[in-house]
């Protein structure tokens, strides 16, 4: 079946975006880096390699002006259901009251017509007709305060599409800057790939899309290019790999911090050398 | 037909996920706007679709345009002249001036 909802919906309740939310900020270099295998894609990891050593894209400039902008938009939430509802009510409340003025009408005549007292019904119909033009006036006043919230509601969604746009345009640059970046250091990339286990420069391609090579050894060539501040995890595929290694996590990843977390369900810290091996020096995972 | 149009990348997404689900309740996709058929089941999907974004989806009726019903005849006719006028620089104020095609300001303040 098609029912299940396909989008990532907005848990939470209010679903009035607050601009910070439906474009991603650039990640820190550690976020992406810092655990492998990696969830981002080579690009994303050679762009925060790139980074991480300092680099800024020639689109940054316009990216700070999108961000600032962006966090500048304040909208409202548009929220037309009670003026709407209002709207229904007091339509439906003037139909019924037509409905009835016609009926107590029609009651009257007939009274007439047999020679029967129809004061009553007059008085009835008198009242009917006293609540149907008080239900008329409510419907015109719930129709102008319909019209009044969807001007404003208009003017709201001028503003929502404005901070779509630059959304869109924020994502293109950023995904501008990341290209750029990635292919800045893809030389160094391709070199580095030489150092890594598993890793192959013949399989770099001329850019990140053609590389197809071990993704695990792309983001551990990816980390030796990086100056990471933080700690870089390996698990699985990438801890074995670098076990497997005759040279030191140090010298093959140029990186302080190392932290080797693979089947043994151990977690060893290798800062220091003569790390290699399931249950040596290794502390549990804190 | 129900128009819905949204105003965010994720409302965007819930609405083309909605357009490639349900394609025959779609009439037209644009590209973050959709109109549906008039049904329950088209407006169904709509109200959820603004339950999930909120104020990021706008969901509107609208109706069929019939120039014969709604229009005076000097309208259509102003328009089928301008389209035919000699002088294609010609603004259509310009060319309304002194005849006896309508006003632009008259029109605008006219509701159809």
């Amino acid at each position: 079946m098609t029912e299940a909802a396909s989008t990532p919906s907005n848990a939470g309740g209010d679903a009035e975006g607050d601009g910070s939310t439906d474009v991603a900020g650039t990640p820190d270099p550690t976020a992406v880096l810092g655990r492998i295998p990696a969830e981002a894609g080579l690009r994303r990891q050679l762009a925060a390699a790139a980074r991480s050593r300092g680099r800024t894209a020639s689109v940054a400039g316009e990216i700070a002006d999108l961000e600032a902008e962006l966090a500048a938009i304040d909208v409202d939430p548009v929220d037309l259901t009670a003026a709407r509802r209002r709207v229904a009510e007091a339509t439906g409340e003037t139909e019924r009251l037509k409905e009835r003025v016609a009926a107590l009408r029609g009651d009257a005549r007939a009274r007439r017509a047999v020679d029967a007292d129809p004061d009553e019904t007059l008085e009835e119909l008198e009242a009917a007709a006293a609540e149907l033009s008080a239900a008329q006036t409510e419907a015109i006043a719930a129709e102008q305060a319909l019209e009044r919230a969807r001007a404003e509601a208009a003017r709201n969604r001028d503003e929502r599409r404005r901070r779509l746009r630059l959304r869109d345009r924020l994502r293109n640059r950023r995904r501008t800057a990341r290209r750029e970046l990635a292919g800045a250091v893809y030389p160094e990339f391709r070199r580095a790939l030489a150092a890594v286990p598993g890793g192959r420069p013949s399989a770099a391609g001329a850019d990140p899309s053609a590389y197809d090579g071990d993704p695990v050894a792309a983001s551990l060539a990816a980390v030796r290019i990086a100056a990471l501040d933080g700690v870089v995890e390996l698990r699985g595929d990438a801890a074995r790999a670098v076990r497997g290694s005759e040279r030191s996590t140090r010298s093959l990843l140029r990186t302080a911090e190392v932290r080797l977390r693979d089947a043994c369900g151990r977690s060893d810290d290798t800062s220091g050398p003569g790390e290699r091996g399931c249950g040596r020096g290794a502390r549990p995972d804190g | 037909m129900l128009l819905v149009v949204t105003y965010s990348a994720a409302a965007r997404t819930g609405l083309r996920n909605l357009c490639r689900r349900h394609e025959s309740v779609v009439a037209r996709r644009f590209g973050r706007a959709a109109l549906l058929d008039e049904t329950e089941y088209a407006a169904f999907l709509a109200l959820r679709l603004r339950e999930s974004h909120g104020g990021d989806v706008q969901i509107e009726r609208t109706e069929p345009f019939n120039e014969f019903v709604t229009l005076d005849s000097a309208v259509r006719e102003a328009a089928a002249a301008y389209a035919d006028r000699d002088a294609k620089s010609t603004p259509y104020a310009a060319f309304a001036a002194g005849t006896e095609h309508p006003d632009p300001d008259a029109m605008r303040g006219s509701e159809l």
